[in-house]
């Protein structure tokens, strides 16, 4: 468990150009490479050009995909050295002085995750991806946010119950599907 | 422990992924705009790549359906090659290996028609880049289906299913060892368990990519 599968007909026909195989691959893996590249450099607009530069080195390279091959995995180091390529082209501008450097400027990060980080990440946003939606804002609105049970109840005007029944079936499922990382960790 | 509580292992285990949980970056979702950009650059790519004259279909921006996996949509889409009727473009012709070239030819069906189909092995099937100009246009629940046939026609593989052939691919998960001719029959619509579900035998043009045994 971890990953969703792509048919290989999809596949097939997404190295042809087909313009319906291209959208709904597009659709099936925009958010996680989108999540890779922002892990990376920290910015929306730059995510969103290595999110670009991805699904065109994806199409580009479709025809030498073994079909039968997993795309994911490919497609996050795709993404990720995609990203790590902006970043560098980024660092070569003019620079500014440290002090009025902001914060949170990608330049200013230390190294980018690793191959296995930005794989694990992955791994825990196909969970997330794989949630029912109203199963998935109530541990955004936990883990992300920080909001209580009670407060989150409040926020979209259900009742407790229904939050903390969401939120453990949730939870139920990401540690199902994050179990083989620890295992692999250990 | 109540049934509705996660066990230490489950609760320790989502502990140690919450600071994964809590990062923003694994929330983000791209928008519309993203999609259009990213089609639209696939398609200017398809464009550069097609031979010149070639009029690639134009690609759509489609209201975007946000995050969820579309593997169902996607299979019942592409899964079935007799069911669904999807408009190819023929893309990188010049770059892509030809292995076997055939003659297709038009029957009393489509009389004067002639066109070819180029035939590419891979490690998941063959390519076959057909193309017949002239075909008039099906829609509407009608479509043009090519098969793969054996030498002696007793058993057909289905290749894909065309609104015409101005320039199409088709693909097929055999050998043309073993299935050398090709053949396009006229076809409609038809719940699954129909008996129109095959070919409707109305051959429109037929070629071979290979010589049969005499």
């Amino acid at each position: 468990m971890g990953q969703p599968t792509t048919p290989q007909h999809l596949l097939v026909a997404f190295g042809a150009g087909d313009e319906v195989a291209v959208r709904l691959l597009y659709q099936q893996y925009a958010g996680l490479v989108m999540s890779v590249a922002m892990r990376v450099l920290n910015d929306r607009g730059m995510a969103e050009e290595a999110t670009q530069q991805t699904f065109l080195q994806a199409w580009r390279s479709a025809s030498t995909l073994d079909p039968g091959r997993e795309v994911t995995p490919w497609l996050v180091t795709v993404a990720r050295r995609a990203a790590i390529d902006i970043r560098r082209r980024e660092a070569r501008r003019p620079t500014t002085a440290l002090d009025d450097a902001d914060p949170g400027d990608a330049a200013l990060v230390a190294l980018p995750p690793s191959e296995d980080a930005a794989w694990e990440a992955a791994q825990v946003r196909i969970a997330l991806d794989a949630l029912p939606l109203d199963e998935r804002t109530i541990v955004r609105l936990q883990h992300q946010q920080g909001f209580t049970h009670t407060q989150i109840a409040g926020q979209l005007g259900v009742p407790v119950g229904t939050v903390k029944s969401r939120s453990f079936r949730a939870h139920k499922a990401l540690a199902l599907a994050l179990a083989h990382l620890r295992e692999v960790a250990s | 422990m109540s049934n509705d509580e996660l066990t230490p292992d489950e609760a320790e285990l989502l502990a140690e992924f919450h600071h994964l949980l809590a990062e923003p970056a694994l929330w983000i979702e791209p928008d519309d705009a993203l999609e259009a950009r990213v089609l639209a650059a696939i398609a200017a790519e398809v464009e550069a790549a097609a031979p010149s004259g070639a009029r690639p279909q134009a690609y759509q921006r489609v209201a975007s359906r946000r995050r969820r996996w579309l593997t169902t949509v996607g299979a019942a889409v592409v899964g079935a090659a007799a069911a669904a009727a999807i408009t190819l473009v023929v893309t990188r012709d010049a770059a892509t290996p030809v292995d076997a070239t055939a003659v297709m030819t038009g029957t009393d069906l489509a009389p004067g028609l002639s066109g070819s189909a180029e035939v590419t092995a891979g490690s998941s099937g063959v390519r076959i880049a057909i193309r017949v100009p002239g075909l008039p246009r099906r829609e509407d629940g009608e479509f043009y289906q090519v098969w793969l046939k054996s030498c002696d026609s007793t058993q057909l593989v289905p290749a894909g299913s065309f609104h015409d052939l101005e320039r199409a691919v088709a693909w097929a998960g055999v050998s043309t060892d073993d299935f050398p001719l090709i053949t396009v029959t006229r076809e409609q619509v038809a719940a699954p368990t129909d008996a129109a579900q095959g070919s409707s035998g109305e051959v429109v043009v037929a070629g071979a990519v290979a010589d049969c045994p005499t």
